[in-house]
């Protein structure tokens, strides 16, 4: 049985071409037809406007209690599965929301990744595994701003709402440069000092800014650019955020919808992230921490996973209630997944051989189930998919054609993804 | 007059003008290297303003009030330049300058363990003060044995609650090898050749017998090294079989590690009471001497490229932590000379930072000749001098000087020496974030030292802890920090002799210009500039105090002040 198929290795090419040859016209594998039609919206470059919520469980759910339930297996642990709303998928009984908008959602769950390790598995995960060229490659949500452009509407294009500190991460831009950051919101509440205070006007406040411009335009002369505008920026955003202060006040939001979220840091976080999309930030990041359940999985799980499973499908509702959801790519997903075996802590340890991820939203294929594992759960069972699958994937979604669209590092081209990877099978719509 | 040429040397001796080999001073040499490489035209030398601006902040740390500024653009002394930059150099700004920028690299904004920050800047200013050596201060950082809190070098390898001889090595390659082992650790880098994981372990076998250990008696927490046995094992993630390495620098040879029969590895054997005993043989010192002799060219060359990044921007290798073969340096002459010469100059980083500051590639404008491919000056070119960003620590200062708040806020009066006390330091920090909390959102207690009104712009402007701070990294709290904080919006009000006192009592649109740009940025202002103070003045007359608070506002804000350019 193979264990983990990378990305460029014969037998995954091969096994693409099987595919395409026995599939193409078949009902699952309209491979061949919807990748043309892939083409042809990228060539239409509808992108704009669209927009990414993604959402990070760091440290690895366990896909044996979310989205791979193996309840009659020697692995499998207590939980049953439960029916969903697509005939004949089903889904850990701790997941009963979800398992209602099953329909909205394409789960993969033949993720078959590399890294086991935290501290160089996010990062590879969220830089989508690039070849090395020598210089860090930007975060998906960093990757995404620079592909669609800032929006027009000047507020901060890359928004991550995570526990614990705030600040600007420009790490996360990597050779892009620090204005692709993220803008890091500590618990989801806005940046300090976002308060101007009353002695200053506004008409004295745009007074002010109209003369940091005008001296900006003029130290910009034969000097280069990227200092300058990153600098501007900085003060272009602050400007935008500060008259949409009513994006940070909780005591506006229904008390359904703080409910239906739960008050705890996920449920509250996602729904600040429906606030802010609905603004029209272009992606958003929602990080939750401590999922490496190393020991006591299945207390744990119990506890945490409902607090992914109530306002993941309430933010899933909503985005489609509001017509959102055909715009807004929506991935799931953490670093690894969880081994089958159950250690003497009672606990799963890391697990990149094979787990699940879930899509959902613009481009996506509503109602897909994506792979398979072997009955123990332990390995993927045919095609395995790696991140950089997942990245052809998600930029197809956004209408980013992959294998065409390059970034210019100082005149250098580099591929935006790794072009020995495609787009997940079946994945889109 | 006949000049004896002993006393020709002597002459040179004095000035620091030291000529290499070749007979020329280094600063020359500098700049033949980089124009024999540049491939392209060369920015013309900066004007006298903007070099008196950039040398001050690089140099003394903050910008020049519009008195110092004047004075120095009507001397009409040729040598001028070089004079001002031995007066920096003599300067008291000049060791806190420096301690500022080693900090930063050093400790990378992490705060905690025995040691306080103060301590640890006491400790550093003092060594640069007294032109200590740089290898005898690194030396210093690592050759330590005993109670780390009596010496304040310790809080390089103690700035966490506990004693990591993992992260310690892995320091001890970044800061002073310029390797970033990280990924050596488990395994030889996948990508960088000449970053072996046993390398990593090398370091680390120098580092791994010691321990911190509480002394029973005194209850004092003591750092002690056990008595060695052997190499160090270690083992791959990639490879089944362990491995094993001797204690060795990189590049340099193995450490032979003498055999004591059990019991007889003591001087002193080990006191009862917890008194930690005196090794035959110590392998932490020999870290420490090995790491900085002469005759490891890597430690040498780390250092020059890291004071001359500080300097100019960009290292002759870059990244600074990625000197291997496959990131060769932009000018590799140049940086063996460099290195050659600061050990000939026995690591002295006054005239390292002097000789990089005479050449004309230090003194180049930043403005490249007009009809310049932009794109095509890279910055490892040094055909244009390099954007650099004002630290945290530049940036309040340069601030209040520019504003005037340097003079009125006054240094603190000297507080009692911190108690390494954890606990207390915590509830310290406490009190005071509640304390700017509270100012941010409307309350009225404002900082009233200088030493509290930087300690709020670093709190703002500082990176985030564990990285370098290479990089521009602008972000919106910055902006949003300039645009609305109390205590910047309250220097920008009139007070004693501050900027928009002095511009309030000036009546001529040109006057008032000349005194805002002199103040805030350091020159004199453009008739276009002029012109916009004055339509400024023209249509928010109704105002003066705020038009003017605006206008000084709006400088401190631009990416000219942001940058030392």
């Amino acid at each position: 049985m193979r264990r983990s198929s990378e990305c460029g290795s014969a037998e995954h090419l091969i096994s693409r071409r099987q595919a395409l040859g026995t599939l193409a016209g078949a009902a699952v594998g309209g491979f061949g037809l919807s990748s043309l039609m892939q083409e042809a919206v990228a060539a239409d470059m509808k992108q704009k406007g669209k927009q990414v919520l993604f959402i990070w469980l760091d440290g690895g759910m366990s896909q044996f209690e979310s989205w791979d339930p193996k309840p009659d297996s020697e692995f499998g642990g207590p939980f049953r599965s439960i029916k969903t709303s697509v005939p004949g998928t089903h889904i850990s009984e701790l997941m009963p929301d979800t398992a209602k908008i099953m329909h909205h959602l394409a789960v993969v769950r033949s993720m078959s990744t590399k890294d086991p390790n935290h501290s160089t598995g996010v990062p590879r995960m969220q830089r989508g595994d690039p070849a090395n060229r020598g210089v860090p490659y930007p975060y998906l949500g960093a990757a995404v701003t620079k592909l669609l452009g800032f929006p027009a509407n000047g507020l901060p294009p890359y928004i991550w709402i995570k526990p614990g500190s705030a600040g600007f991460i420009y790490q996360e831009a990597g050779f892009l440069g620090s204005k692709y950051g993220a803008l890091a919101l500590g618990d989801g509440k806005p940046p300090i000092h976002i308060h101007r205070p009353e002695s200053v006007t506004d008409e004295t406040d745009a007074a002010r800014h109209e003369l940091r411009r005008l001296a900006n335009a003029r130290f910009r002369l034969d000097r280069r650019d990227s200092e300058v505008d990153a600098y501007e920026q900085s003060y272009e955003m602050a400007v935008q955020l500060m008259k949409r202060k009513e994006l940070f006040d909780n005591t506006r939001l229904p008390a359904k919808d703080i409910e239906r979220y739960g008050t705890h840091p996920l449920g509250r976080h996602l729904l600040q992230a429906r606030v802010l999309l609905e603004a029209g930030v272009q992606f958003v990041k929602v990080t939750s921490y401590h999922w490496d359940t190393h020991g006591d999985n299945f207390n744990m799980s119990q506890q945490m996973v409902p607090q992914i499973d109530k306002p993941f499908a309430a933010i899933v509702n909503d985005l489609e209630d509001r017509g959102m959801l055909d715009n807004v790519v929506v991935v799931l997903m953490s670093e690894f997944g969880r081994t089958p075996t159950i250690n003497s802590r009672i606990g799963r340890d890391h697990w990149p051989d094979a787990w699940s991820l879930a899509l959902a939203g613009a481009g996506i294929n509503r109602g897909a189930l994506i792979g398979k594992t072997t009955k123990d759960g332990a390995w993927v069972d045919g095609e395995g998919y790696d991140v950089g699958d997942l990245f052809h994937t998600v930029f197809r979604a956004l209408g980013i054609n992959p294998n065409k669209a390059h970034y210019d590092n100082n005149g250098q081209p580099l591929p935006i993804v790794r072009d020995d990877c495609f787009a997940i099978d079946g994945a889109l719509a | 007059m006949r000049i004896l040429p002993t006393a020709v040397v002597l002459l040179a001796l004095s000035l620091g003008a030291i000529s290499s080999a070749a007979g020329e001073a280094t600063h020359s040499e500098i700049d033949q290297a980089i124009t024999a490489a540049a491939g392209g035209s060369l920015a013309p030398i900066a004007s006298d303003a903007e070099f008196l601006r950039r040398v001050s902040l690089d140099f003394a740390g903050k910008i020049p009030t519009s008195a110092e500024a004047r004075q120095f653009l009507a001397d009409r002394d040729a040598d001028k330049r070089a004079k001002l930059i031995d007066r920096l150099i003599a300067a008291p700004e000049f060791p806190l300058r420096l301690e500022q920028a080693v900090t930063v690299m050093l400790l990378e904004r992490r705060a905690g363990g025995k040691i306080s920050e103060g301590k640890w800047r006491d400790w550093l200013r003092a060594q640069f003060a007294a032109s200590r050596p740089w290898n005898e201060i690194v030396h210093d950082l690592l050759a330590l044995e005993g109670d780390p809190t009596a010496t304040p070098a310790a809080k390089f390898m103690l700035n966490d609650e506990k004693y990591d001889s993992q992260k310690v090595a892995h320091d001890v390659a970044r800061f002073f090898l310029g390797m970033n082992l990280q990924c050596a650790q488990c395994h030889d880098h996948p990508t960088v050749k000449g970053f072996a994981q046993a390398d990593f372990y090398g370091i680390y076998a120098f580092l791994a017998q010691t321990d911190m250990k509480p002394n029973k008696v005194t209850k004092a927490i003591m750092l002690a090294e056990a008595p060695t046995t052997g190499k160090i094992e270690f083992k791959s993630v990639f490879k089944p079989e362990k491995e094993f390495t001797a204690p060795r620098v990189p590049g340099a040879e193995d450490i032979a590690i003498p055999a004591f029969a059990p019991g007889e590895e003591y001087e002193v054997k080990p006191d009862k009471s917890g008194l930690p005993g005196v090794l035959k043989f110590r392998l932490q010192p020999l870290l420490a001497r090995e790491l900085t002799s002469d005759a490891n060219r890597r430690f040498a060359m780390n250092s020059v490229n890291r004071f001359w990044f500080l300097l100019t921007g960009r290292g002759l290798v870059h990244p600074l932590d990625m000197m291997h073969k496959d990131n060769p340096p932009s000018h590799p002459a140049l940086l063996d000379l460099l290195a050659n010469e600061f050990i000939g100059h026995k690591f002295d980083v006054r005239w390292l930072l002097r000789e990089i500051a005479l050449s004309e590639t230090y003194q180049r404008s930043t403005r490249a000749p007009s009809g310049t491919d932009l794109n095509s000056v890279k910055p490892e070119s040094y055909r244009v001098a390099n954007l650099k960003p004002l630290s945290a620590e530049q940036i309040g200062a340069a601030t209040m000087v520019a504003t005037g708040s340097w003079e009125l806020l006054g240094k603190a009066a000297p507080v009692a020496e911190e108690e390494p006390n954890a606990q207390e330091t915590k509830k310290e920090k406490k009190q005071k974030d509640k304390a700017r909390s509270r100012a941010d959102e409307g309350g009225k207690e404002l900082p009233t030292t200088r030493e509290d009104s930087l300690a709020a712009f670093v709190k703002t402007f500082a990176g985030p802890a564990g990285e370098p701070e290479v990089e521009f990294a602008p972000s919106m709290a910055h902006s949003l920090f300039l645009m609305n904080d109390r205590m910047v919006l309250a220097w920008l009000k009139p007070s004693a002799n501050n900027l928009t006192a002095r511009l309030a009592k000036l009546s001529g649109a040109a006057e008032i210009a000349d005194e805002l740009y002199l103040s805030v940025l350091t020159r004199t202002p453009g008739k276009d500039e002029i012109a916009e103070v004055e339509n400024f003045l023209k249509k928010h007359g109704t105002d003066r105090q705020q038009a003017l608070g605006d206008l000084a506002w709006a400088l401190l804000a631009s990416a000219e002040f942001r940058l030392n350019h």
